[in-house]
């Protein structure tokens, strides 16, 4: 057994690192109570068994409740944290035990049954008992490296911990103190490497659980794209939204987010207009007007622009899942969208912001499965008109889109419609569609970028290629562009488009202008990647395993959109509480149950027959039991009544008359009452009361004095 | 001479050969009383053959005989034949052993099923059937029957009904050291029993089987005996419980322990402490239990712990 309270500290330890510290204490005091409580219950195999059945429960439990709070499948590592709790029933059935052990063969069932059928059988078995406390303490441990927060106060946790549990074995060896510094030394050293190893794991397993796909390193200011990189593009058949469509077209392009400057494979927002009278902030952020009577938010790029026209239903509806962990989600938005409504969910520290290329983006989102509604104008009103920027093209590139533009002779077309034209000409005949993304030419020499060799030697590529060459091409040309990424809408199943991470594009928006003055143009949206790339993951789609993974996604998702709402959630909550009560309850009357009754003879008293008469003696019985203790429900009267020889030696042959007139007068069918025997019984009892009062007051001196 | 003076000289003489175990000698002599039979499982060389000799040479008048249990025994062996007289030319009939007063079968679980059943007709009819014919038996016929325990190999198990016809089943144990010493200071000069002198006779022994029933039991204790037995066939792992037979022979032998005691009456007691060697040996307990180390007097003591007994 570990030393007392160290149990009890670390779970205050586990509680304090983990956040928890309220049930971290209430645990501890549970356990720890052993200690100053003396009640113990007999269990027998079968309550360890129920014990750790509910400790299954309660695992089970804590892991319906985390899915409910969204909690995915590759995180259920994390729930790890719970386990000190969901152990806590099988623990305490220990601690409280009166074996304080309990049989290893709790834990499987096929050992269980083996030893049952060994007993029928007539075998000896004698299962082995295990004490589970340092099992659990070093449970408890690992729970809370799972869960710490900081490193250097699990440290100092860990190595007080260790020190306490040293100090106490120390003690009973006998105290030295160069052992003793020596050992604490050790300790320290073998916490520190244990505790790396520790975090290790863990970042291990939040790294690998970590969701890996392309959009999801993408924020609304920034984008890394897969340009120059090696190997084979890893597209996710999963599901990353879902689009409704009730009015209208279904848009054949839906943009998440659109940036301007290119740098070293990835494209940034920048914002270079610090213009004070700008209708939006300094980070370029537009302003939003919220619809009164609603929660639907209008974005426009300019004050003065009148309020849009807004009329239910909503022509869009999007529901998708974005990631907690970063601070701002870019959402997927058609072109020409001019409100969003319908997220009622979006938490007290969450906001909606609109940047001036038309990206919206969630910021510190409270649930990471969202719904939102669309509405659709004539034109764009939150992209602002081309500036500088949108011409830019960064020096390491300007030389090989410079030959390429010449060669295509781009300046010298007339217009921009024919510009484009040229480019889709020379794309689709020059250019493959791959995945594959090549190796780069590994020798010094070869200081060309990813764009260039894509232009120049390989000509093959995936969209972010093609997008990004197209981008830069068209600005050589004087057309302003820019890169945006998002989803291409092909796949419908029943009334929803689906977005899988094979539909992830990325392609242009490009600036037409207008051929009146009185409105400078619009943006439009371009895309110039060979329309192979749709039919690549066709076999990945309609896999029977992917199927049901989609229709799991799409449920969960939905009921986390159902709990989400705020009458839903009391009503979740209060299912939930009312389950674990009646859990409670159930497991405190099952537990009742399979108390093995202690032996109480005092439930058990003997009812003589009506018209049997009993004798002084009888009713002596009580006085009696306060020397002797209670009579045993099997003791004949007699046979208690000589065990007072002991007390009252002088007396044993009163003692032998008493019993043998008792036995006459209550056995001995022929006995009238009220023959003398009756009297001389009489007086017998009065003798041994007065001398059971003497022995009492002697008894009661003697325990005074000591 | 009073019923429990006659008892009491009995029971006098026994321990003077057999030492150190009185109260299995008043148990056995109870059951003599008490008109049954016992078994007596003991290991080799407790003195079981000379605690029936003692008892038959007590008594005077009282024939005795005594059976080897062998695998080869027949039913004739014990029961008797009826011979060709040639000279009258016709059968005469040859009583067996089993026509006694005292009777020891000396190991009779090594005999065969159909030579044991023949015993058992004979222990509870108090008849002997050869060749169609019933022979009664009579005056006193008192069966001590033993067995060894730790000998398994070359025997045949009584049957359950077999030692239900047994009124109770004693063992005589080792003595205690001195005791032993004693033994063989008086074994050194030939053997007590040979020098052992009658005190009482047949007639008397059979007087005595008769006053039995003049004990007075109250209903009461009636009560407590049936719920004794009723509360074996409770029990889980007895597969074989005590029957009504087996709460008859516990009255009886508390009546006749009741007379050494010197008692009219059955006192709570007495029951208790006869109980477990009356109704133990009729349990059949389940394999398992058995195993576990669960004995039939574990399984009584038990009862008579948890039974509320009339005070």
């Amino acid at each position: 057994m570990p030393p007392r309270l160290l149990s009890g500290i670390t779970l205050l330890f586990w509680g304090s690192m983990t956040g928890h510290p309220v049930l971290g204490l209430i645990a501890a005091l549970l356990l720890e109570s052993k200690s100053w409580l003396t009640t113990r219950w007999e269990f027998g195999p079968t309550t360890y068994v129920r014990a750790w059945h509910y400790s299954v429960l309660c695992a089970t439990l804590i892991a319906i409740l985390s899915w409910i709070n969204g909690t995915k499948a590759n995180q259920l590592h994390s729930l790890f944290i719970w386990a000190p709790l969901a152990l806590l029933p099988i623990e305490l059935a220990m601690r409280f035990g009166t074996a304080n052990k309990i049989p290893l063969n709790t834990f499987s069932f096929f050992a269980r049954r083996k030893m049952q059928e060994d007993e029928r059988l007539g075998r000896q078995v004698e299962p082995r008992m295990i004490h589970t406390s340092y099992p659990y303490l070093a449970v408890t441990l690992l729970a809370t490296a799972m869960g710490s927060r900081s490193e250097w106060h699990h440290l100092a946790g860990m190595s007080l911990l260790i020190a306490i549990a040293l100090f106490f074995n120390a003690r009973k060896a006998g105290f030295r103190p160069w052992a003793w510094a020596v050992s604490i030394g050790c300790i320290i050293a073998l916490t520190s490497a244990g505790q790396w190893g520790m975090f290790k794991l863990r970042d291990y397993y939040r790294s690998s659980s970590a969701p890996d796909h392309e959009n999801h390193h993408s924020s609304a200011d920034e984008s890394r794209t897969s340009i120059g990189r090696l190997g084979r593009l890893k597209l996710s058949s999963r599901i990353f939204w879902r689009m409704r469509v009730h009015q209208g077209p279904p848009p054949p392009l839906v943009r998440v987010a659109t940036y301007n400057r290119y740098a070293n494979a990835v494209w940034k927002y920048q914002y270079l207009d610090r213009d004070p009278n700008a209708p939006h902030d300094e980070l370029g952020y537009l302003g939003q007007t919220i619809l009164p009577q609603s929660d639907i938010r209008v974005f426009k790029d300019q004050e003065s622009a009148p309020l849009p026209v807004i009329e239910e239903p909503a022509e869009l509806t999007m529901i998708g899942e974005i990631n907690p962990r970063l601070i701002d989600n870019p959402l997927p938005l058609p072109h020409f969208t001019q409100a969003i409504g319908g997220i009622a969910k979006l938490g007290p520290e969450s906001n909606l912001d609109c940047n001036t290329l038309g990206t919206v983006r969630l910021a510190n989102p409270e649930y990471h499965v969202i719904q939102y509604q669309i509405w659709r104008g004539k034109h764009s009103t939150t992209e602002r008109a081309p500036d500088k920027t949108d011409l830019d093209i960064p020096a390491k590139e300007q030389a090989s889109i410079r030959k390429i533009s010449e060669e295509l002779k781009l300046k010298e077309l007339p217009n921009t419609a024919l510009k484009i034209q040229a480019l889709r000409h020379f794309f689709t005949t020059e250019f493959a569609y791959s995945t594959h993304l090549n190796t780069p030419g590994l020798s010094k020499r070869n200081r060309r970028t990813a764009i260039s060799r894509f232009l120049e030697e390989t000509r093959t590529g995936h969209c972010e290629y093609f997008a990004t060459a197209t981008t830069l091409l068209l600005r050589e040309a004087g057309v302003p562009t820019r890169y945006c990424i998002g989803f291409a809408a092909d796949e419908k199943d029943q009334d929803e488009w689906l977005m899988r991470g094979l539909d992830a594009h990325a392609w242009c928006r490009v600036w037409i202008p207008s051929n009146d003055s009185t409105h400078g143009g619009h943006w439009q949206d371009l895309d110039l990647t060979p329309p192979s790339w749709q039919h690549l993951g066709e076999g990945k789609r309609n896999q029977w395993q992917r199927k049901l993974s989609d229709w799991w996604q799409m449920l969960s998702e939905d009921f986390l959109l159902w709990r989400s709402e705020e009458s839903n959630r009391s009503q979740v909550s209060t299912i939930i509480a009312s389950l674990i009560a009646v859990l409670t309850l159930w497991i405190a009357w099952r537990l009742w149950k399979s108390r093995r009754p202690r032996q109480s003879h005092t439930a058990k008293v003997y009812h003589p027959p009506s018209g049997v008469s009993q004798t002084p003696l009888n009713r002596l019985e009580p006085q009696l039991g306060k020397i002797l203790g209670p009579r045993p429900v099997g003791m004949p009267l007699p046979e208690w009544l000589a065990q007072l020889t002991e007390h009252l030696p002088e007396q044993s042959e009163l003692i032998n008359k008493l019993s043998e007139s008792h036995n006459h007068i209550r056995f001995c069918p022929d006995v009238p009452s009220g023959s003398p025997e009756d009297q001389a019984i009489d007086s017998l009892c009065k003798q041994l009361q007065r001398q059971l009062k003497s022995c009492q007051k002697h008894r009661k001196r003697s325990n005074h004095s000591d | 001479m009073s019923a429990q003076a006659s008892a009491l000289a009995l029971e006098q003489s026994v321990s003077q050969i057999i030492r150190g175990q009185d109260h299995t000698i008043r148990n056995v002599l109870a059951c003599l009383i008490a008109g049954g039979h016992v078994l007596l499982e003991d290991n080799p060389g407790t003195g079981k053959t000379t605690l029936a000799k003692a008892i038959s040479k007590s008594i005077r008048g009282a024939e005795f005989n005594r059976i080897q249990f062998t695998p080869d025994l027949l039913p004739s062996d014990i029961l008797g034949v009826s011979i060709l007289n040639q000279q009258t030319s016709a059968f005469q009939f040859h009583p067996g052993p089993v026509f006694t007063d005292i009777l020891l079968a000396d190991e009779i679980n090594r005999a065969s099923p159909r030579t044991q059943s023949a015993l058992l007709e004979s222990m509870a009819e108090r008849q002997a059937t050869i060749e169609g014919r019933c022979h009664p038996l009579e005056g006193l016929f008192f069966v001590i029957a033993t067995q060894n325990p730790v000998e398994f190999r070359g025997t045949y198990p009584l049957p359950e009904a077999q030692m239900d016809r047994f009124m109770m089943q004693c063992s005589l144990g080792y003595v205690a050291p001195e005791e032993e010493v004693q033994i063989l200071q008086s074994q050194n000069e030939g053997h007590p029993l040979e020098q052992l002198e009658a005190v009482t006779s047949l007639e008397e022994i059979l007087k005595l089987q008769q006053s039995v029933s003049s004990v007075k039991i109250s209903d009461e204790l009636c009560h407590y005996i049936v719920t004794l037995s009723n509360a074996t066939r409770e029990v889980e792992d007895v597969r074989l419980a005590a029957s009504p037979r087996a709460s008859l022979a516990l009255m009886k032998v508390a009546q006749a322990l009741s007379i050494f005691e010197g008692r009219d009456y059955v006192i709570p007691e007495t029951i208790q402490r006869i109980a477990p060697a009356v109704i133990a040996h009729r349990l059949v307990l389940a394999p398992e239990a058995k195993f576990n180390g669960l004995t039939g007097k574990a399984v009584v003591d038990d009862i008579l712990a948890s039974t509320p007994v009339p005070v």
